[in-house]
């Protein structure tokens, strides 16, 4: 790589990082904080050694709060997030837009590798970074960070792809551990091989280009993989897991609703998703009737086009869904996509084969990633589609600038703003139900509260939490909370009249930073000099505990401040204790399955 | 053209394909023979029986000329047995119904094998046998259920039996366990 070269691709990559943040903060500045959702309540906590192994066997949610899916990665990736950041949720939202934002500058690279001129592969990236189905899809909802993870690694794979498929077809070898691993995060990822098939067929077809080796190997590779994917799971797993498989009838419905939802921008529930597919469609007309040739060709083939695409559209019309906008949305929504009508319709007409493959590539990666969502469709998944739906836009943005005089950057620059305040208002809607007090996430809170793996202290918080968001009034962060406690049985109380808690082998305690001493009480009724049990508490020290009678012992520990408590705005201690004990071990008719460690009474100052 | 480094990568294709094979051959043997670890015969007295003791006997059993010990359970029943998992576990067990009932015109029997980790139940595997209407189902059925995600835990691994037929009641139902054991590979 000459200096030239690299100071061109050193440029880019600093615009599309700029590109991408300010579409980012436009979505999502005042929205960043937005503590936790539903499944986060559960999924953000300890893990245990045992539960870390026992993902690798079955459901990647050992507390059965989850419908069981085979996700080992992600449910080991959450436990490193737990271990990094504890319930610091600002800095794990702050992780989910460092996320976005890569995912966005990938895009960029993804497009500016085909070939597209450097305007339109920064469209890309804006479209990405504001794309209405990204906040729920992987940006604002922290248990979605198993998409946001996904996206990077599928991401990476078609750029993998990119610098392997002209070359020896050993090479495609190094496309194996990425679907693997995006497997692991997700099984919709199963499709990642065939619409790497899929792309190199397209591209065949497309570009012709001169080199182009492997894809028979991969055609015979891609299949064989997924069976082993598949089968690996379901030895492991034992079911297919998930929800119910549904009638054909429903599977055709749900697989609709993914490209209708992301693609389309239909059923739309807020007026904003209709005046974005509007302007969009206004914009791209503009552009393509201020082109200068190609122009009466272009015209027929979109209408063409647009006939087709909204054949695509046309299953939605069946959904029953009373929306009060629902005729204007249908109209608008239709209109969206038409876009993507216009922009192919200009590419056809004026053979412009690199926005044709970048279009292809697109609905490539949208149907080949709706796929297995006939099963179930929420638009809490669609992150794959949105990226489908970005290179479909980015495409016909392609097209739509090789139809001008000039360069084509003024074109694809009045195209971004054009889209930039409808998509980004709808963004920042979608954003803002993550908002701690908006209503759907006050809805779901009693549901988190009843989950038994969700700390007293937390389900006492979200007890409070409707009276706090009374009025506009702000809960606070759960961070905040003085003390926080995993592995910590209910409250009893003992002979003295005093409460304690029954601790589990082990058990995770976090102390809000601000606070400099935790006091524990332990006891082990049995204990004693032949018997003893120890109880070691790791904290910014190790300290054990040796317990040699029945009585209660008492350990003040310091908490000091290090780059894990900041990280994790608290203070963490760890406690185990050795031996522990199952009551239904010991007494063969008890049904205590529990593991019992010591009586522990907390005091924090 | 390929170019001489990726020429000699090829060569060795053939080769790192043979290794591998081999080593996915060697893992698919079952090398390692069976120990077991519990007798879920043996530890009848410890389990808990629903709906009551009398629902349960112990006796030999053969069916298709093949005899085992078993457990015989009589209409609607439930076992629960605790059981400490240790690594590379599987529960095994030979289903089937008593010989001496096939030939009533009852019902047959659904079989469920589930564990519960004291939080969360899952249903591991459900056959159901209908020895009078189908012959096939007069025989010994082997199942074989994976306990590798428990390893390490105290689970209750819980055995079930339905009728599967509208009329219970009727003779027709008594399920047999046979040599249900927890085994180690």
């Amino acid at each position: 790589m000459n200096a030239a070269m690299l100071r061109r691709r050193t440029g880019f990559t600093v615009a599309a990082i700029l590109v991408a943040v300010v579409g980012v903060v436009l979505v999502y500045y005042g929205q960043v904080d937005t503590g936790l959702y539903y499944d986060d309540y559960h999924f953000v906590r300890p893990l245990r050694s045992l539960e870390l192994r026992r993902l690798w066997f079955g459901s990647w949610d050992p507390t059965g709060v989850e419908s069981p899916f085979f996700r080992p990665l992600t449910a080991s990736l959450f436990a490193l997030r737990f271990w990094l950041f504890g319930l610091n949720t600002q800095a794990m939202h702050a992780v989910s837009m460092a996320g976005h934002v890569a995912c966005a500058v990938m895009v960029g690279w993804l497009l500016r590798r085909e070939d597209t001129i450097s305007s339109v592969a920064l469209l890309g990236t804006w479209l990405y970074a504001i794309h209405p189905v990204f906040p729920y899809a992987q940006a604002s909802w922290l248990t979605n960070q198993m998409h946001l993870m996904e996206s990077v690694i599928v991401l990476a794979t078609l750029m993998t792809w990119q610098s392997v498929r002209d070359r020896h077809i050993v090479w495609w070898i190094c496309l194996l551990p990425l679907a693997v691993a995006a497997f692991l995060i997700k099984e919709d990822a199963v499709m990642l091989l065939p619409v790497v098939v899929a792309l190199t067929i397209a591209r065949m077809f497309l570009l012709r280009p001169e080199r182009q080796r492997g894809w028979w190997l991969a055609l015979v590779a891609a299949p064989l993989a997924v069976a082993a994917l598949i089968a690996f799971r379901q030895q492991r797993l034992g079911q297919l897991g998930g929800y119910a498989v549904p009638d054909f009838q429903q599977a055709q419905t749900n697989f609709w609703k993914g490209i209708d939802a992301a693609v389309l921008l239909w059923p739309t529930r807020t007026p904003w998703q209709g005046v974005a597919s509007v302007i969009a469609i206004v914009t791209v007309l503009s552009a393509l009737f201020a082109g200068r040739r190609g122009v009466s060709r272009g015209i027929a083939a979109s209408a063409v086009s647009l006939i087709v695409v909204l054949a695509f559209a046309l299953p939605a019309l069946r959904y029953e869904i009373d929306y009060p906008l629902v005729t204007w949305q249908g109209v608008a929504s239709g209109a969206a996509v038409g876009i993507l009508a216009i922009g192919l319709g200009t590419a056809i007409a004026t053979a412009n084969r690199t926005a044709l493959f970048v279009m292809s590539a697109g609905l490539v990666v949208a149907l080949g990633f709706d796929l297995p969502f006939a099963l179930v469709s929420k638009r809490e998944q669609y992150h794959l589609l949105g990226l489908g739906a970005v290179l479909l836009l980015s495409g016909a943005g392609e097209a739509l600038a090789s139809t001008s005089a000039s360069n084509g950057h003024v074109r694809i620059a009045v195209l971004a703003l054009a889209v930039a305040a409808p998509f980004a208002l709808l963004a920042r809607s979608q954003a803002a139900d993550f908002r701690p007090c908006a209503t759907p996430v006050l809805d779901v809170d009693p549901a988190a509260a009843s989950w038994w793996v969700v700390p007293v202290e937390v389900k006492g918080w979200l007890a409070r939490k409707p009276e706090m968001c009374r009025d506009g009034g702000a809960p606070g962060r759960v961070s905040d909370l003085p003390l926080v406690a995993w592995g910590l049985y209910g409250e009893e109380r003992a002979s003295d009249g005093e409460s304690y808690r029954w601790t589990s082998d082990t058990a995770v305690v976090l102390i809000r930073w601000d606070i400099r001493s935790l006091t524990l009480a332990v006891r082990r009724p049995g204990a004693s000099a032949s018997t003893p049990v120890n109880v070691d508490v790791r904290g910014a020290a190790v300290q054990t505990i040796r317990l040699d009678s029945d009585q209660w012992q008492t350990v003040t520990l310091p908490l000091a401040d290090g780059l894990l408590t900041r990280l994790r705005a608290s203070h963490r201690i760890d406690i185990r204790v050795t031996p522990w004990f199952v009551p239904a071990v010991l007494d063969p008719k008890s049904p205590d399955l529990r593991r019992l460690g010591v009586q522990l009474r907390l005091k924090s100052e | 053209m390929p170019s001489d480094s990726e020429d000699k990568l090829l060569k060795r294709v053939p080769a790192i394909a043979a290794i591998l094979l081999g080593l996915a051959a060697a893992g698919c043997q079952e090398t390692r023979a069976s120990r077991p670890i519990a007798d879920l015969i043996v530890d009848l007295p410890n389990a808990r029986k629903q709906p009551s003791e009398t629902a349960f006997e112990i006796g030999d059993v053969s069916i298709d000329g093949i005899s085992k010990r078993a457990l015989l359970a009589d209409q609607s029943t439930r076992l629960t047995y605790h059981v400490t998992v240790p690594a590379r576990a599987r529960f095994v067990v030979s289903i089937g119904v008593a010989p001496r009932v096939w030939d009533a015109s009852g019902q047959g029997v659904l079989f469920l094998i589930g564990v519960s980790d004291g939080q969360w139940f899952q249903t591991k595997s459900s056959v159901a046998l209908e020895p009078f209407t189908r012959a096939g189902d007069r025989t010994w059925r082997d199942l074989s259920v994976s306990l590798e995600e428990f390893a390490g835990l105290t689970v209750d691994i819980i055995l079930n039996t339905r009728p599967t037929g509208p009329t219970p009641g009727n003779i027709g139902h008594i399920a047999v366990w046979g040599t249900p054991l927890v085994v180690v590979k």
